[in-house]
C-alpha cells in the first residue's frame, strides 16, 4: 500500500528562508514527530502539505494522491490541528461546529458530541471565553469527527500544561491503534515523542537531517563522554557535535557501537534524548 | 456556499444591528436624498457589514482554517460575492419593515418606499464598489487594503460625482450634445439594461480577478 504521507524534493524559496528540497514518507498505522528548531521549516512543511502556501517545485502525496490535484478529495480525509486557534473569537463552540462540519463529507454528529463529553467542552460558550487547553481540544474534537485517516498537527502542545499535553498523547495512542490511520506531528517539545512516536523527521534551517525510526535512531546515536584525548581516535564522519566541559569532553556519535569498540571500555558511552541530538545537530550548524 | 456567507453574519451580531441603525440614521438625517435614500442607506449598510466580515476573518486568521476545510478558494471568493447581495437584501426588508413602522407611528418623515429604480440603483451601486474593493482585499488581507479602501471610499462618495461633472463640462460641445441627445433618444428600458450589462461586466472581470489572486496566496 501506498504511504500515507509522501513529500518528494519539496521546494519552498521566501525571502529570507528557504525549504530545499525535502524528503519523507509515512506509513499508515504510524506516528512520525517532526521536530526541529523555531524558523526550521516545520510550519512551513505543514502549511504546503494543507495547500496554505504555495510549493516552488516537488511533489506531495496524501493517500497516494498529489494533494493539489486531488485537494477536496485529500483534506475531507485529514483532520488538522494547528498551535494557535484560527476559529472566530465571537461565535459559540456549537455555531463554529455548525460553520465547519458542513463542508465534511463523512461528518459524525455522535463522535463530535462524544468528544465534546469527554472533553468537557462548554458548547455555549464563545471560543475566546476558552482557555488555550480547550480550544486545542475543540480544535482536536473537530479533526477527529469527519473519518480523517491523517491526523496533521502542528506544534499541538506547546503553551499546554503537562495534564493536557498527557491526556493529548494518550489519545493519539489510542487513535492509532487502528492500522489505517496515521499521524504526523510537529513540535519542539521533544519529550512528547520520546512517549509516543515511531519515526522522528528532524528538520533544520530549511533541510531535513534524519528521518528514521525512533528506537534505530536511538540505537545508533551515543553521547560518548570522557577526556579529551579520546576525541583524536573517532572518524570524524562519526562526529555530529562536540561540547566541553571541565570534566573533558561530551561528544553526540553516529554508529555508537563501531566507536564504542575503538575504547574498549575507556568511555562512558550514554542514550542520547531526541533533544540531544536536536541540539547537537542545531550548534554544529551554527559552528560551521 | 451560502453557509459562508450566513456566517459573515454570525460572526458580527453586534456590527448587525450598528448597521442597522445606520439605516434609520440615512433615514432622519438625509431628508433631502429623496429617491437616492433607499441606494445611500443599503450601500452603507452592505459596506459596513462586509469591511466588518473582511475584519474580523483578518483578525482571527480565518484564511487559515477555512483553507484548511474541504473547500475550494474559488469557493470561499464566490461566497464573499453573494454575501453583498445577502446582506442588500437584509437592508432592503429592514427598510421595508422601518418604513412600515414609521409610517403607523405617523412620524412626519420623508422616507422614500422601496420601488423598483431604487433596487436598481442599490444593485449597481453595491455591486460596482464592492467589485472595486474584492480584488484589493482578496489580493492583500484588510489590514493592508484597509488605506487604499479608504481613500477609494471617498473616491467613490464624492470623487465619482465631482469627476462625471468635470467630464461632462468639460466635453466638447459636440460630444456634450451627442450625449444628451442619446439619453434623450434612447428609451428608459434600453439605458437601464445597458446599466445592468455594464454592472454585471464589471462584477464578473472583479469576481474572476479576485479568484485568481486569492489562489495565488501564501497564508
Amino acid at each position: 500500500m501506498e504511504p500515507i504521507l509522501e513529500i518528494k524534493n519539496l521546494r519552498k524559496n521566501f525571502d529570507s528562508f528557504s525549504l530545499k528540497d525535502i524528503n519523507l514518507s509515512l506509513e499508515r498505522g504510524y506516528i512520525m514527530g517532526f521536530i526541529g528548531p523555531n524558523g526550521a521549516g516545520k510550519s512551513t512543511t505543514i502549511k504546503l502539505i494543507m495547500n496554505l502556501i504555495k510549493r516552488d517545485s516537488g511533489e506531495i502525496k496524501i493517500f497516494g494522491k498529489d494533494n493539489i490535484k486531488n485537494e477536496i478529495e485529500v483534506k475531507n480525509k485529514i483532520g488538522f490541528v494547528l498551535d494557535e486557534n484560527h476559529y472566530y473569537d465571537e461565535v459559540t463552540v456549537t455555531q463554529m461546529k455548525n460553520i465547519v462540519a458542513p463542508f465534511y463529507k463523512e461528518w459524525d454528529e455522535k463522535v463530535f458530541d462524544k468528544y465534546i463529553k469527554d472533553f468537557e467542552l462548554p458548547v455555549d460558550k464563545k471560543i475566546k471565553e476558552l482557555s488555550k487547553g480547550m480550544k486545542m481540544k475543540f480544535s482536536l474534537a473537530i479533526a477527529l469527527s469527519h473519518n480523517a485517516s491523517l491526523l496533521i498537527m502542528d506544534e499541538p502542545t506547546s503553551g499546554l500544561d503537562p495534564v493536557i499535553r498527557s491526556e493529548l498523547l494518550d489519545i493519539l495512542t489510542e487513535l492509532i491503534q487502528d492500522e489505517n490511520k496515521g499521524i504526523f506531528f510537529s513540535t519542539h517539545i521533544t519529550s512528547d515523542l520520546d512517549k509516543i512516536a515511531d519515526y522522528i523527521t528532524f528538520i533544520n534551517d530549511g533541510e531535513i537531517v534524519l528521518s528514521d525510526t525512533k528506537d534505530s535512531l536511538l540505537e545508533n546515536y551515543g553521547l560518548l563522554k570522557g577526556p579529551k584525548s579520546l576525541m583524536d581516535s573517532i572518524d570524524k564522519k562519526d562526529i555530529v557535535g562536540v561540547k566541553e566541559n571541565q570534566y573533558g569532553l561530551e561528544t553526540l556519535v553516529r554508529n555508537k557501537n563501531k566507536v564504542m569498540r575503538l575504547f574498549n571500555g575507556k568511555a562512558v558511552m550514554e542514550k542520547p534524548t531526541l533533544d540531544d541530538i536536536m541540539v547537537y545537530y542545531t550548534r554544529r550548524n551554527e559552528h560551521a | 456556499m451560502l453557509n459562508l456567507a450566513f456566517k459573515d453574519l454570525l460572526i458580527q451580531k453586534k456590527s448587525f444591528f450598528f448597521a442597522l441603525l445606520y439605516i434609520v440614521f440615512f433615514m432622519f438625517v438625509f431628508q433631502s436624498l429623496q429617491q437616492a435614500m433607499l441606494p445611500a442607506a443599503i450601500t452603507a449598510f452592505t459596506y459596513i457589514l462586509v469591511m466588518g466580515a473582511f475584519a474580523l476573518d483578518d483578525k482571527n486568521k480565518a484564511d487559515i482554517m477555512l483553507n484548511s476545510l474541504p473547500v475550494r478558494r474559488s469557493m470561499v471568493v464566490t461566497s464573499k460575492y453573494l454575501s453583498v447581495y445577502l446582506f442588500a437584501l437584509i437592508g432592503i426588508v429592514a427598510y421595508m419593515i422601518l418604513h412600515y413602522i414609521a409610517r403607523l407611528a405617523k412620524v412626519s418623515l420623508d422616507i422614500y418606499p422601496v420601488d423598483l429604480s431604487g433596487i436598481l440603483s442599490t444593485f449597481v451601486s453595491i455591486s460596482i464598489m464592492n467589485a472595486i474593493f474584492f480584488p484589493l482585499l482578496f489580493k492583500l488581507g484588510y489590514t493592508k487594503a484597509k488605506v487604499i479602501n479608504l481613500v477609494l471610499f471617498f473616491v467613490f462618495f464624492f470623487g465619482v460625482p465631482e469627476l462625471i461633472n468635470t467630464a461632462v463640462s468639460g466635453m466638447e460641445g459636440e460630444w456634450q450634445g451627442g450625449l444628451v441627445t442619446f439619453l434623450k433618444t434612447t428609451p428608459d428600458y434600453m439605458i437601464t439594461l445597458l446599466l445592468i450589462i455594464g454592472t454585471l461586466l464589471i462584477l464578473s472581470v472583479s469576481w474572476l480577478l479576485s479568484m485568481k489572486l486569492y489562489s495565488k496566496r501564501d497564508f
